[in-house]
């Protein structure tokens, strides 16, 4: 837009800001090839096919979550309880299923159910209450990481079975089978949000209520529905993880809750609501993931990794929002 | 008009208290009462700094970490004789406000969303906080501590300080231009703009208000525990937000008060100390806390909503 | 001259707002300002109060250049705007706004709020407004938040106020209490700017008229020299002898919806009645606040409903809610359609279809074929514009915006069309087209009702009145013998009539 001309001193904000537009406009896969340039530089140990593949095995925990999420947020709400959901699903799958293949069906009957449950009282808290989300979510995510601890008083027991252990450790080809079920769900989510009569008033009742009750559309039940499918996609994601880690662990779930949120908008689906897309934010959450290794790689003390964390997702969603204006 | 009276944060503070002394006994004597009071300094605090965050309809997920970073500054610069604790406190007080004013900075002038931003800043300033104590030590001068944990005329000296701060901030923000433009940014942002308000620097103002008194909370429950450790309040996010909307603060801005949020935080503690004299296991205060949350604001926005409220009470012709 | 803006250019991307307007005020003049939505008023009041910079040409404003552009400078200057959304802070007090950006401070920099109190008494005793200053704005009603903000633009000591559309949310008494104000700030030297699309308020208070047409100026001339039809036909360019389309008779046999003993719980309305006709508009007319939209509103099931049944294609509703309102083809078009009628995130499209979804749908799939055939018969039945099917509804004008509405509610092949202020905030042209659409949707059958402020357009458009009056339903007219006259009588004898508790319920014909 402005033109430098000759003989002026170099305008370090504005060449800053132009950098930062062309940059922002490739949004989050910009960020990935970055990220991939980086650690190919840096950690090329990291960039190998074989590390790549782990590195998507360990996004596809947060980035089925985070696919539920993108339903909420899109809604302009948050589901903090995501994290809950997940903790409680992986106590509940290693209780119940105990190691045995025939309990399999039980287990996840169970923790899909729980999982509905805690998605309509999160969606009718704040569908119907008029609860704000944050205050909502952040509610359940209290009910349900203390009702695991309560439920496997303190010591979680039981395991995955055998048979099981292949969704969260199993191959198909090449592919990890857990990055396959991650890839059919991202399809599978982007197709309802853009494509259906349900997404669509998903949309609508996030962005209008008055508008979209006005207009005919049931805004109780599309005002539930994301968080019914953000429980759904954390209790998918939980069972990936207990799968894959094969023995219950008590802090399954908290480090998600966050994460989620910011795969979403890293991804570039706005909290102002109306604009995202399912493939974004499963980019954002491999985005997050391979930030993460990357960042461990380094071998950094815990207190700079974290601020080093912190700054990068502050300039992921910066440049991520710099395509919005 | 009558249903927001009735679940007036000072009539819900009574009315705890009240069911408090009844159910158990432990309350009745003025010690634990008390004791109580001075152990909530630092929750009074810690919600008062969400509050000045919440009334520019914002959300600052990061008070928590603000507080365990100056915590640990407080390690190096309170341990110290009584002489330079004057200027320790001054400057992790100063520390405070500097973070809230990365958080305001970020996410007025960067315009990003609130809540990502501090999200973001709560892992950056642990990590801070990490990296200056990656284990925990240090301490704070022992008179320090021992005036914290004394009495004068009854009631702990946490109190006796904590009175005229609180006062020195609802004035500011009653009677000040500064405190009286929170007010009116945070319930009409538009109209702010439109009248020549600086909105930008308003804000970015409401966030450093917010990171000293999450400061002043950290010297608070410095006193109290007098080790520096980097996680120690690590409970006090949640907590800072479940007081403050008790209190009457609204979550998008514009409406509450500082001795409102006082009360909320009151009602939190009262309520807490209650479960742990029922003897509830520390993982049902969680579950609790969680359920607690969703009835009170549930209950509040209800108040609030005032035509829900009447959808629901009274009977419907013919469903 | 108070005020000379010399060739004002405006451009906000690809959209050339404002070219090469200019405009004098003098002191103490009333200036009144009309033109047809996107005519560029709104810009080029936003220059004047600051919000926004002119890409070229200059304003003087007595005599000075201005340089700055932001509303701080322009209300130190002595200009203040009263928009019409206002800019008032809903839970500070009367005092607290008036004073708001320039509170007087006493001793250790407080608020003097004694001094704020006392001269906000002075000043609302000026504007003639009884109220404590210690109430709260959205305590009030729209006239007195109005009046609250000419009293701020009075302590303000204003040279020039600017109004938008003032009169558009005001009842007729209160729009002539607002311009006896405003003759007397003539008198005492302040000019004041005027944007209304109210024709003859225009010509009634305004000493000089301009007109804007697609940003740019047309003319400018005394108010005495215009008329309705040179001003109609500066703004549209062409000459229009007809505004409104011909009536035709209405069987009024078998009624189509039947409205009995509706009565609202908020007290709104008591037990009216009314009979819509197939191929009939209805408008519902009366003084602002008595009940007209409530009724409307009720009747599609957005306010409660103490009792009142709906007869519609031989079946009774008693508990009206939007769906099944709709499913029994009676529709709905709120007075706010930012707010209550589209989805603004979502482009013209998506906005068309929402409530029709299921019909081209297969386990929830769209068809997206068969939706963007839809809209786009519907954009050109109304002549939306642009007419693209993915243009964002944020961006459209208040008239498109407005069409975009319709054309959802068209979708759903409706028995029965109600309309709450349908023309507010619209231009002229746009207007007519609306009108026509109207009466070519009853010509088709549609039974249509229609609530307005504007009795010259109920008066145009509709085939019969119901006069509504504290809110009871009074008398009813037929569109021939119907006149502004005729329809005050009804109101003024329905408020003076208290019914007897015996009385059978006034349901009318």
């Amino acid at each position: 837009m402005e033109g430098k001309q000759i003989g002026q001193p170099l305008d370090v904000a504005s060449t800053v800001k132009r950098f930062a537009d062309r940059f922002g406009r490739m949004g989050i896969y910009g960020g990935i090839v970055v990220l991939l340039i980086i650690a190919a530089i840096a950690q090329p140990s990291l960039v190998g096919p074989a590390q790549l593949v782990t590195i998507a095995k360990l996004s596809a925990v947060l980035g089925i979550a985070a696919l539920g999420q993108t339903f909420v947020t899109v809604s302009r709400g948050f589901d903090i309880s995501q994290g809950g959901v997940i903790t409680l699903t992986v106590v509940l799958a290693n209780t119940l299923m105990n190691g045995e293949a025939g309990n399999i069906f039980l287990g996840v009957t169970v923790c899909l159910l729980v999982s509905v449950i805690v998605g309509l009282i999160n969606g009718l808290v704040v569908g119907f209450l008029k609860v704000p989300s944050i205050i909502a979510s952040l509610g359940t995510f209290a009910v349900t990481t203390g009702g695991s601890v309560i439920y496997s008083g303190g010591v979680p027991t039981g395991s995955i079975p055998q048979a099981f252990l292949f969704l969260g450790r199993g191959y198909l080809g090449p592919m990890p089978v857990s990055v396959i079920v991650w890839l059919i769900l991202t399809v599978v989510a982007g197709v309802i949000l853009q494509r259906t009569v349900i997404g669509r008033s998903m949309f609508a009742r996030g962005a209008n209520e008055t508008a979209a009750f006005q207009a005919g559309l049931n805004v109780l039940f599309y005002g539930a529905l994301p968080y019914v499918l953000s429980s759904i996609a954390a209790c998918i994601a939980g069972l990936v993880y207990a799968s894959y880690i094969g023995l219950p662990v008590l802090s399954a779930g908290t480090q998600y809750s966050l994460s989620t949120i910011a795969a979403a908008v890293v991804g570039g689906t706005s909290l102002a609501g109306g604009k995202g897309t399912m493939v974004g934010t499963s980019a954002g959450a491999f985005f997050l993931t391979m930030l993460s290794a990357l960042i461990i790689s380094f071998s950094l003390p815990e207190g700079v990794r974290m601020i080093v964390t912190g700054i990068i997702i502050i300039a992921a969603i910066y440049l991520s929002r710099r395509d919005e204006a | 008009m009558l249903a927001s009276r009735i679940f007036n944060v000072y009539v819900l503070f009574f009315v705890i208290s009240i069911v408090g002394y009844i159910m158990f006994p432990p309350f009745r004597t003025w010690g634990n009462a008390t004791s109580l009071l001075s152990n909530s300094a630092p929750i009074i605090m810690v919600a008062v700094a969400q509050f000045f965050a919440m009334l520019v309809w914002g959300v600052d997920l990061s008070v928590g970490s603000i507080m365990n970073v100056v915590i640990v500054a407080a390690s190096f610069l309170l341990d110290a004789p009584l002489e330079q604790m004057a200027l320790g406190i001054v400057l992790c007080a100063l520390l405070g406000a500097l973070l809230g004013l990365i958080n305001g900075v970020l996410i007025v002038a960067l315009k990003l969303p609130d809540f990502v931003v501090t999200m973001a800043t709560f892992i950056g300033f642990q990590g801070i906080a990490l990296s200056i104590r990656p284990t925990p030590g240090g301490g704070v001068n022992p008179d320090f501590q021992m005036f914290m944990y004394s009495y004068t005329y009854g009631l702990p000296n946490s109190f006796w300080v904590l009175i005229p701060i609180l006062l020195i901030l609802a004035y500011v923000l009653r009677q000040t231009r500064f405190g009286h433009y929170m007010i009116a940014v945070g319930s009409h942002r538009e109209s702010s703009q439109l009248l020549g308000l600086p909105v930008g620097r308003i804000r970015i103002g409401a966030y450093v208000m917010s990171g000293l008194c999450a400061a002043i909370a950290g010297i608070f429950l410095m006193g109290l525990i007098g080790t520096g450790s980097a996680e120690a309040a690590a409970p006090y996010q949640l907590n800072s937000i479940i007081a403050t909307v008790i209190g009457g603060t609204s979550l998008y801005g514009g409406q509450g008060s500082v001795f409102g949020t006082l009360f909320g935080a009151l009602i939190l503690q009262v309520v807490l100390k209650m479960l742990t004299y029922a003897n509830l296991l520390g993982s049902y205060i969680l579950v609790f806390q969680g359920t607690m949350v969703v009835v009170v604001v549930g209950l509040v926005t209800l108040a609030q909503n005032r035509s829900l409220l009447r959808a629901l009470l009274r009977p419907r012709i013919n469903g | 001259m108070l005020l000379e803006a010399r060739n004002i250019t405006k451009t906000f991307g690809s959209l050339k707002a404002l070219k090469d307007v200019s405009l004098n005020c003098e002191a103490g003049e009333i200036h009144g300002l009309m033109g047809e939505n996107g005519a560029g008023k709104s810009t080029l009041l936003k220059i004047l109060s600051g919000v926004f910079t002119p890409d070229s040409g200059e304003i003087l404003f007595q005599g000075k250049p201005v340089t700055e552009f932001n509303p701080k400078s322009a209300l130190a200057r002595g200009i203040s705007i009263i928009y019409q959304e206002f800019s008032l802070i809903p839970a500070m007090s009367v005092a607290e706004n008036i004073f708001i950006g320039r509170e007087p401070l006493g001793r250790l920099g407080r608020l003097d709020r004694r001094a704020m109190r006392h001269d906000t008494e002075e000043l609302l005793n000026r504007v003639g407004l009884k109220i404590s200053p210690d109430r709260t704005i959205d305590s009030l009603s729209v006239a007195e938040q109005q009046t609250v903000e000419i009293a701020r633009a009075l302590s303000r000591r204003s040279d020039l106020l600017i109004l938008d559309e003032p009169t558009a949310a005001l009842a007729e008494t209160e729009a002539d209490k607002l311009f006896a104000i405003l003759r007397e700030l003539r008198a005492g030297g302040t000019s004041i700017v005027l944007v209304s699309h109210r024709l003859y308020e225009i010509l009634d208070i305004a000493d000089v008229v301009t007109v804007l047409k697609d940003g740019q100026l047309v003319g400018t001339d005394r108010a005495s020299a215009f008329d309705e039809a040179r001003l109609i036909s500066m703004m549209v360019g062409r000459d229009l002898e007809h505004t409104y389309p011909p009536k035709r008779p209405i069987q009024t046999d078998k009624p189509l919806m039947e409205v009995k003993n509706f009565t609202s719980r908020s007290g709104a309305f008591q037990d009216v009645g009314l009979k819509l006709h197939r191929g009939e508009i209805l408008g519902i007319a009366g003084l602002e606040g008595h009940g007209q939209n409530d009724l409307l509103r009720s009747l599609f099931g957005l306010e409660p409903l103490q009792s009142g049944t709906i007869t519609i294609n031989g079946k009774t509703l008693d508990a009206p809610t939007p769906r099944r309102c709709i499913s029994e083809g009676i529709v709905f078009a709120s007075d706010d359609r930012k707010k209550e009628g589209l989805i603004l995130p979502f482009d013209v499209r998506e906005n068309i279809t929402l409530s029709t979804m299921k019909q081209r749908q297969t386990l929830s799939f769209i068809h997206a074929a068969q939706e963007r055939r839809l809209a786009e018969e519907m954009i050109a039945k109304l002549q939306v514009s642009p007419p693209r099917t993915n243009a964002m509804v944020r961006f459209l004008s208040g008239g498109n915006q407005q069409k975009v509405v319709l054309c959802r509610w068209l979708a759903t092949k409706p028995s029965v069309l109600m309309l709450a202020e349908p023309t507010r905030g619209i231009d002229v042209g746009t207007k007519i087209e609306i009108y026509n659409l109207l009466r070519k949707l009853a010509d088709e059958g549609t039974g249509i009702m229609v609530v307005s402020r504007d009795m010259v357009e109920l008066l145009g458009l509709s085939d019969r009145i119901l006069v509504m009056a504290d809110g009871r339903a009074v008398a009813t007219f037929d569109g021939a013998e119907a006149s502004e006259e005729s329809i005050m009588r009804a109101i003024v004898r329905g408020h003076t009539t208290r019914p007897s508790a015996h009385a059978a319920p006034t349901t009318t014909q």
